[in-house]
C-alpha cells in the first residue's frame, strides 16, 4: 500500500496518528471512513476474543474490534479518550477501538524508514517508522492489521518501538541483528 | 461523444426491444396478416437500428436496417407473410440477442462477418417467396455516377474502349475472393479500372454469387483480355463487351426511374401506415398510462437502509416523546409516524417487479421446443402481473426453464398419442401465479401424461436410494418427491432437453436457497402439476424476538412452528440429551445460553421452561428462551462469516433502540443438536 503511494510519485502522506497502550500509531488516512464514539457493541457468540461484537452504524451492521485485546495488550477500561475507528479495508469496513485519537499529520515520505527488523510474519502489518519532530510513529499497514482470524501478539510490536527508541533509527542495522536475537528469546 | 454512459440504458432498452420483438413475432406466427403487428416489429426494428446506429454498434444497426427492408414488402401487402420469413426474423432476433449479449459481455467485436450471412438469409427470404420481388436485385446491378460517365467519355477521345468484361467462376471455387483479386490485378495492368460490381472490397471478400463484373478502359484487344483473365485458375468464363456512356447512360436513368418508383411507393404508403401508427400509439399510450423510470438498484438499496434508519429514530422519537408527556409534541410525533411507515411501504414495494420479466420468455421457449419435438402445445400464462421481489426475478428463471422443459419433454405427449388416449390433441401448459398469503405461489401444470410412482420406485430401487421394504411402505407423495432427490431421472434417454438427472434437485435446491418449497402433484394419465411457493418479500422477514438473559436474538418466523410453556419436571434426560414429550413425540431441547456462552445468565428455578419450536427441512428443536419480546418486521442484514465461527447467527437487525439483535441461523442450531 505504501509502494502505492509511492508509485503514484506521492510525496507526502496524510495520516491519522492514534493511541494503543503506550505507543503511538499512524494509518493512512485514506483508510479512514471515520471516528466516532465509543458505543456498546452487540455480542457475537463464538466470535474471537478480539472481536467486541457489532454496532449499527447508519443503517450498515460494523464488527468492532478491540485493539489491546487484538494485540494482547492489557485490557484497561475505556476512557473518556477512547474512541472507534471506523476502517476501511478493501471491500470490509470494520471497527478499531483504539486508546485515543491524536490529529493528523502531514509525513513526508523521506521520513519514513524501513521496518528495522527484517519482516516476519509477526510484523508484516508494519510499513516502517515515521520520523516527525521528536516523535516516533509506528506505521501501520491496514490490510494486515486487521485480520479476522489470528491475534497478533502486539508483544513483538511494542519491542519493535522500544528498538526504534534505542537506535533512534540511526544505526539501526547491527542493533536490529540483536534485538531479532533477542525477541527468538522470548519467543523460544 | 461520450456514449460510455449510455450503454446501460441502451442494454436496458434494447432487451426491452427485443422482448417486445419477440412477442410480436410470436403473435405475428399466428396471425400472419395482421398490420399492427407488423407494425409492431417494424417500429422496433427501427428504433433498435436507430439506437445502434448512434452507439456505433453497426453491426445491430446494419441488420435491423435489414430486416426493416425485408418488412416493407410486407407492410405494403407485396408480399405475404410466410413461414420461412418468419423463420429468419427469429433467426434475426436471436443474433441481435447474441450481439447485445456481446456488448453486455464486454467483447462486442463490430465485423461485419458476424451478420452477412443473416443479411443474405435475410434478402433471399424475400426473393425466393415473391416473384414480385426477384426482379429486385437485378434491377439494382450496375449504376455508374457522372465521374465514371465522363471517364468513359473521355477514354473515347483518348483512343481507349471502354469494356464490360464478366467473369464466373467455377461452381466450386474455394477462394471466390482470392481469385477475383486475381483478376483484377491482372486487368488493372491490361487498362485503367473504373468500375467492377460488386465494388472492389465485397470482391476481396469473397461476397458475390459467382460472378463479377469488372469495368476497364484499355486499348488491348478483347481476346487478349479474355486469355489474361482465363490464365487464373477455377475461372469458368469470361465475357466481354464493348460499352459505351450512351448505352451506360440509358441503363441508368432507367435504374433511376426503377429506383424513384420505389421510392415513390414507399410514402404514400408510409402515410396509410403512419395513420395506422397514429391508432396504434394511442392505443399504447392508454395501455401505458403508469409511466416508469429506471433507477440503480444500488441507489434503491441504500435508498431501503436510509428508510430504514428512519423508522428507527422515529421509534426512539416517539419514546423520547413519551417521556415528555407533552402532547403537541407526541401528536407531530404520530403525524410523523404515518409519513414514515408510508414512506417505508412504499419502498419495500419498490422492490417488487411483476413476474412478467420470468415468464415472458416462456412463449418462445415453448415455441421453439414443441416444434422441436413436433408436439402441439398450447401455452397458457395466467397472473402475469403478480409482484414477486427483485431477487426472485433473477433467480427463478433457471428453474422454471427446467420445469418447463419436463413438462414439454416428458410430461406432454404427441398428438398421436393424445388422440389414443381420448385427449385433445392439443397439449395444454398452464403457468400460473398468484398471491397466497404472504406467499406467491408459481404453478407449471401440463395435461400430460403424469407421472406413475411405481416407475420412480423402481428407479430409485435401482439407484439404491430406497429399500424395496421402504418403497412398499413409501406413502405416494413421499415418491412423488423422490424426483427432487439428487441424480434421479426416469427418462429412459437423455435428451437435449432433459433427462440428465440433474433438473429437478437444481430446481429444489434453488427455491430452498430462495427460502420457499417446491412440492408436485401428479396423476397418471391426467397430468402434473408442480407448484413453488416463494416469500413473497425477501428483504423483510417477520421474525419473533426473544431474551436470552440480557441479549436479545431474532427468529426467523417462518421456522416456528409453536412457542410453548413448559413445567420443568417434564424435562427428561436420554443419553445426556434433555427432551420433551410433545404430543406423543420427542422434542430435543437446546439450552441458547449455554449454546451461545450468554454471560450473566440467571435461570429462575421456579419459572416454566419457555420453549420456541423451530421445525426446518423435517425437523423439530425446542429452544429455550429466558422471555419473549414479541413479533416483529425486519430487514435482515448480512453478517460477516468470518465473525461467527460456529455458524448459530445468519445475520442482523437493528432495533428500534438503535441496538443490533442477531438472527438466529435456525438450520445451524437444528443439526447441532
Amino acid at each position: 500500500m505504501i509502494n502505492d503511494f509511492l508509485e503514484a510519485g506521492q510525496k507526502e502522506l496524510q495520516l491519522i496518528v492514534f493511541k494503543l497502550g503506550s505507543e503511538e500509531y499512524a494509518i493512512p488516512i485514506t483508510s479512514v471512513q471515520e471516528i466516532i464514539m465509543l458505543q456498546t457493541p452487540t455480542r457475537i457468540p463464538k466470535a474471537p476474543t478480539f472481536v467486541e461484537g457489532v454496532i449499527n452504524l447508519r443503517g450498515h451492521i460494523i464488527p468492532i474490534i478491540d485493539g489491546r485485546k487484538k494485540f494482547q495488550l492489557e485490557v484497561k477500561e475505556s476512557t473518556n479518550e477512547s474512541r472507534i475507528m471506523i476502517i476501511e479495508v478493501e471491500s470490509d469496513t470494520i471497527g478499531l477501538i483504539v486508546d485515543a485519537v491524536y490529529e493528523v499529520i502531514h509525513l513526508n515520505v523521506d521520513d519514513i524508514e524501513p521496518p528495522p527488523i527484517d519482516t516476519s510474519e509477526d510484523s508484516d502489518f508494519l510499513w516502517g517508522v515515521g520520523k516527525t519532530q521528536d516523535r516516533l510513529l509506528i506505521l501501520i499497514n491496514p490490510l494486515k492489521f486487521l485480520n479476522f482470524s489470528e491475534t497478533k501478539s502486539l508483544k513483538s510490536l511494542s519491542k519493535v518501538s522500544e528498538m526504534i527508541k534505542q537506535s533512534g533509527c540511526t544505526n539501526e542495522k547491527p542493533d536490529s541483528k540483536e534485538k531479532v536475537a533477542k525477541k527468538d528469546e522470548v519467543a523460544s | 461523444m461520450e456514449l460510455d454512459q449510455y450503454l446501460g440504458l441502451f442494454i436496458d432498452e434494447s432487451k426491452e426491444n427485443l422482448q417486445k420483438l419477440n412477442e410480436s413475432l410470436l403473435k405475428l406466427e399466428t396471425n400472419p396478416d395482421d398490420l399492427e403487428i407488423l407494425n409492431d416489429i417494424f417500429r422496433v426494428a427501427h428504433t433498435l437500428k436507430g439506437m445502434s446506429k448512434t452507439m456505433g454498434f453497426n453491426n445491430i444497426g446494419d441488420l435491423t436496417h435489414n430486416m426493416e427492408n425485408v418488412l416493407t414488402p410486407l407492410r405494403s401487402g407485396t408480399v405475404k407473410t410466410n413461414e420461412n420469413i418468419i423463420g429468419v426474423l427469429f433467426k434475426c432476433l436471436d443474433k441481435l440477442d447474441e450481439l447485445i449479449g456481446n456488448i453486455v459481455d464486454g467483447v462486442y467485436e463490430d465485423k461485419e462477418s458476424a451478420i452477412t450471412e443473416l443479411v443474405e438469409e435475410l434478402k433471399k427470404s424475400l426473393t425466393c417467396e415473391s416473384g414480385a420481388d426477384a426482379a429486385k436485385p437485378e434491377e439494382k446491378k450496375v449504376t455508374f455516377n457522372e465521374y465514371e460517365l465522363s471517364l468513359i467519355d473521355n477514354a473515347k477521345d483518348k483512343g481507349l474502349r471502354a469494356v464490360e468484361i464478366s467473369v464466373s467462376l467455377v461452381e466450386d471455387c474455394v477462394l471466390p475472393g482470392v481469385r477475383a483479386y486475381m483478376a483484377l490485378k491482372a486487368l488493372e495492368c491490361e487498362g485503367e479500372l473504373i468500375k467492377t460490381y460488386p465494388a472492389v472490397e465485397e470482391l476481396e471478400n469473397g461476397d458475390f454469387q459467382k460472378t463479377f463484373e469488372i469495368y476497364l478502359l484499355t486499348n488491348n484487344t478483347n481476346e487478349n483480355l479474355s486469355e489474361v483473365v482465363n490464365k487464373i485458375s477455377e475461372i469458368n468464363e469470361v465475357n466481354i463487351i464493348d460499352v459505351d456512356s450512351n448505352s451506360l447512360q440509358e441503363a441508368n436513368t432507367h435504374q433511376k426511374e426503377n429506383e424513384e418508383k420505389v421510392k415513390t411507393q414507399p410514402p404514400e404508403e408510409s402515410k396509410s401506415s403512419s395513420a395506422v401508427d397514429n391508432v396504434v400509439k394511442q392505443q399504447f399510450s392508454s395501455k401505458n398510462v403508469q409511466q416508469t423510470i429506471r433507477v440503480n438498484a444500488n441507489k434503491m438499496d441504500k435508498l431501503m437502509n436510509l428508510v430504514g434508519e428512519l423508522v428507527i429514530s422515529r421509534t426512539r422519537i416517539v419514546q423520547f416523546s413519551n417521556e415528555l408527556r407533552s402532547n403537541e409534541l407526541s401528536s407531530l410525533v404520530g403525524l410523523m409516524g404515518n409519513i414514515t411507515s408510508d414512506i417505508q411501504e412504499i419502498v419495500m414495494k419498490l422492490r417488487m417487479v411483476p413476474i412478467e420479466q420470468v415468464f415472458n420468455r416462456f412463449p418462445r421457449l415453448v415455441r421453439d421446443i414443441s416444434k422441436e419435438l413436433g408436439k402441439d402445445i398450447n401455452l397458457k400464462i395466467i397472473g402475469k402481473d403478480t409482484e414477486i421481489d427483485r431477487v426472485v426475478v433473477d433467480e427463478i428463471g433457471d428453474p422454471m426453464v427446467h420445469l418447463i422443459r419436463n413438462s414439454l419433454d416428458h410430461g406432454l405427449e404427441i398428438p398421436e398419442e393424445r388422440i389414443k388416449a381420448g385427449k385433445a390433441a392439443k397439449g395444454t401448459l398452464e403457468l400460473l401465479a398468484f398471491n397466497e398469503g404472504d406467499n406467491i405461489l408459481i404453478k407449471v401444470c401440463d395435461d400430460g401424461r403424469g407421472i406413475d410412482p411405481e416407475k420412480i420406485r423402481s428407479v430409485a430401487i435401482s439407484k439404491g436410494m430406497i429399500t424395496a421394504e421402504q418403497a412398499k411402505s413409501m406413502p405416494e407423495k413421499d415418491v412423488l418427491d423422490l424426483i427432487f432427490a439428487p441424480g434421479f431421472s426416469t427418462a429412459k434417454v437423455a435428451t437435449d432437453l432433459s433427462g440428465r438427472g440433474v433438473g429437478m434437485d437444481v430446481v429444489k435446491s434453488k427455491v430452498t436457497s430462495l427460502g420457499g418449497t417446491v412440492g408436485i402433484l401428479s396423476r397418471v394419465g391426467e397430468g402434473t402439476t408442480i407448484t413453488i411457493s416463494l416469500p413473497s418479500n425477501m428483504a423483510i422477514v417477520q421474525a419473533l424476538l426473544i431474551k436470552i438473559g440480557n441479549e436479545t436474538y431474532g427468529t426467523p418466523l417462518n421456522y416456528i412452528s409453536e412457542v410453548i410453556d413448559v413445567p420443568r419436571d417434564q424435562v427428561k434426560r436420554i443419553q445426556n440429551r434433555e427432551v420433551i414429550v410433545l404430543r406423543g413425540k420427542t422434542l430435543p431441547l437446546v439450552r441458547l445460553h449455554k449454546l451461545l456462552d450468554v454471560p450473566d445468565f440467571v435461570d429462575d428455578e421456579d419459572k416454566p421452561l419457555t420453549v420456541v419450536v423451530i421445525k426446518s427441512q423435517g425437523r423439530c428443536s425446542g429452544l429455550i428462551v429466558s422471555e419473549l419480546i414479541g413479533q416483529q418486521e425486519v430487514v435482515i442484514k448480512p453478517i460477516s462469516k468470518k465473525l461467527c465461527a460456529e455458524d448459530y447467527i445468519s445475520g442482523a437487525i437493528t432495533l428500534g433502540n438503535g441496538q443490533v439483535a442477531l438472527i438466529l441461523n435456525v438450520n445451524a442450531l437444528i443439526v447441532n443438536v
